[in-house]
């Protein structure tokens, strides 16, 4: 039997980090309770704030990532045959951001696939390189989450008379910020364990309006009337949707994901959700009868870096797990659960691996 | 704090808060049927009044003020329909409404949509009264 381990991960995050006393002078304040909720003390963004000027972009972020998660597995570019990329802010829409970062590598042939599924896009990636990997098409798969919704905020308050801005519009720029992170998998066809046990996903928003909506830039109007709207693209966040509906998605991604994966909760070590020690995101599990055995046995174990990497789409759960495993908090023998969910149209996905790599010295 | 100040700091809260052009925003233009105002905007507009007045209302006061302390379980029917005794308390609060229209009609989920931008007006002054005592 093959097993699918993870032999290697990186993060990226752009230049200094942004503390949010900074974002209170670009948008104006929050009422105390609002900004402690959201549970973010700081943030990276690829723009400049103070112009808007982009200092590097996307398929950067997610190059750098990918480097770092090379090395710290000891494999060299020519290594890799399979690359999927996740992201919901590529430098383009076409070419993909996959076969950019595919180039930078300098890998002039490599299987390659890119995916839309914001959050949960790196998890439903690990899930179909583990497919591909068990089977024996190939052998060493890179999976690249990165996301860049800086240059989407700059113009809700270049120029603008920060106590103008509305309420709905600054809790963005509060919240979101940009990095990448990748995780490199590798067949192992005599490893008796370990590695990618199994994992699970489904979206459950087909009856549900979206919770956050990025409009502008695609198809869905006339170009000529795209271009009379106040912002290219304006991003919108239903805080109140996506607060009472994302606990729901969560505790159902981690039940799912352990039937599915055939492993019992308490024997889960770690458990992975990037929105999961957030304080609106407990309070709701709470008021919702949402904190189920299974979540209260996961008790002490949920982790993320939210509050000091802000709410990154598509990089939070490679970009967290690599800040996780670097500092230590993930060891070889652990049980880790892996939870991504996506609150624009509801989708979740979870994967649970047994962790073999030991930490890159340093 | 004069009746004055208050109507302007509400106008200006609700025009940023959501925004609205300063025509739209009368005295009788509900906040969530005719400005469009969503949960969100609602605590918008009242941390607005909290910087611009120094009167701190949170949300959730804002449907105990109309209610008025009365009970779910007087203030409507099994049916979630408003009683009389609720159509007496909204009355007060927000005086423009025909309870006689109203009667046997109105859903609690409905009452926030009748709530005005004069009615705002008036919990501004209440807070502001009770604040003074």
């Amino acid at each position: 039997m093959t097993a699918v381990h993870i032999i290697g991960t990186g993060g990226y995050q752009p230049g200094d980090p942004i503390s949010t006393e900074e974002i209170a002078r670009l948008v104006g304040p929050l009422p105390d309770e609002v900004r402690e909720g959201l549970s973010i003390e700081r943030r990276f963004w690829m723009i400049d704030p103070a112009t808007g000027e982009h200092r590097e972009n996307n398929s950067d972020m997610a190059y750098k990532a990918a480097v770092r998660a090379l090395d710290s597995a000891g494999l060299e570019a020519g290594d890799i045959d399979l690359i999927i990329l996740a992201t919901g802010t590529p430098d383009y829409p076409l070419p993909p951001l996959v076969n950019m970062v595919q180039e930078r590598l300098g890998l002039v042939r490599c299987a390659t696939l890119e995916i839309r599924s914001g959050g949960a896009g790196v998890v439903q990636g690990l899930d179909v390189a583990r497919m591909y990997l068990e089977s024996g098409v190939y052998k060493t798969a890179l999976v690249i989450g990165s996301e860049a919704i800086s240059p989407v905020l700059a113009p809700i308050f270049l120029g603008k008379d920060p106590y103008k801005i509305r309420m709905r519009d600054r809790m963005p720029v509060y919240m979101f910020g940009d990095g990448a992170g990748a995780i490199v998998l590798r067949a192992d066809e005599k490893a008796e364990s370990g590695g990618l046990l199994g994992a699970a996903m489904e979206a459950i928003g087909g009856d549900r309006k979206a919770g956050i909506h990025s409009v502008g830039g695609g198809t869905h109007a006339p170009i000529h009337e795209q271009l009379k709207a106040k912002r290219l693209v304006d991003l919108k966040v239903d805080v109140v949707g996506a607060g009472d509906f994302t606990p729901v998605m969560v505790t159902e991604a981690i039940s799912s994901t352990l039937r599915h994966s055939k492993v019992d909760v308490d024997s889960v070590d770690l458990c992975l959700v990037p929105e999961g020690n957030v304080g609106w995101m407990l309070d709701a599990l709470q008021e919702l009868g949402l904190d189920t055995a299974e979540w209260k046995a996961l008790d002490g174990k949920v982790f993320d870096s939210l509050s000091t990497m802000g709410a990154v789409g598509c990089a939070a759960v490679p970009l967290f797990l690599d800040d996780a495993w670097r500092r230590g908090r993930i060891k070889p023998g652990d049980r880790v659960m892996l939870v991504g969910v996506e609150s624009t149209k509801w989708i979740y996905a979870g994967a649970v691996v047994d962790w073999t790599a030991a930490a890159p010295a340093g | 704090m004069d009746r004055n100040t208050i109507i302007e700091a509400v106008n200006e809260a609700v025009i940023d808060a959501l925004g609205a052009e300063t025509d739209e925003v009368v005295p009788e233009a509900t906040l969530l049927d005719d400005l469009g105002a969503e949960s969100i905007d609602l605590l918008d507009i009242l941390f607005r009044l909290e910087r611009s007045l120094g009167i701190k209302i949170q949300a959730a006061e804002l449907a105990a003020y109309v209610q008025g302390g009365i009970p779910d379980e007087e203030f409507g029917d099994e049916n979630e329909i408003v009683s009389a005794v609720g159509l007496a308390q909204l009355k007060k609060v927000m005086p423009q409404i025909d309870t006689d229209a109203l009667t046997g009609k109105l859903q609690a989920t409905q009452v926030m949509g009748l709530f005005t931008v004069d009615n705002l007006v008036g919990l501004v002054e209440h807070r502001a009264a009770l604040a003074a005592v």
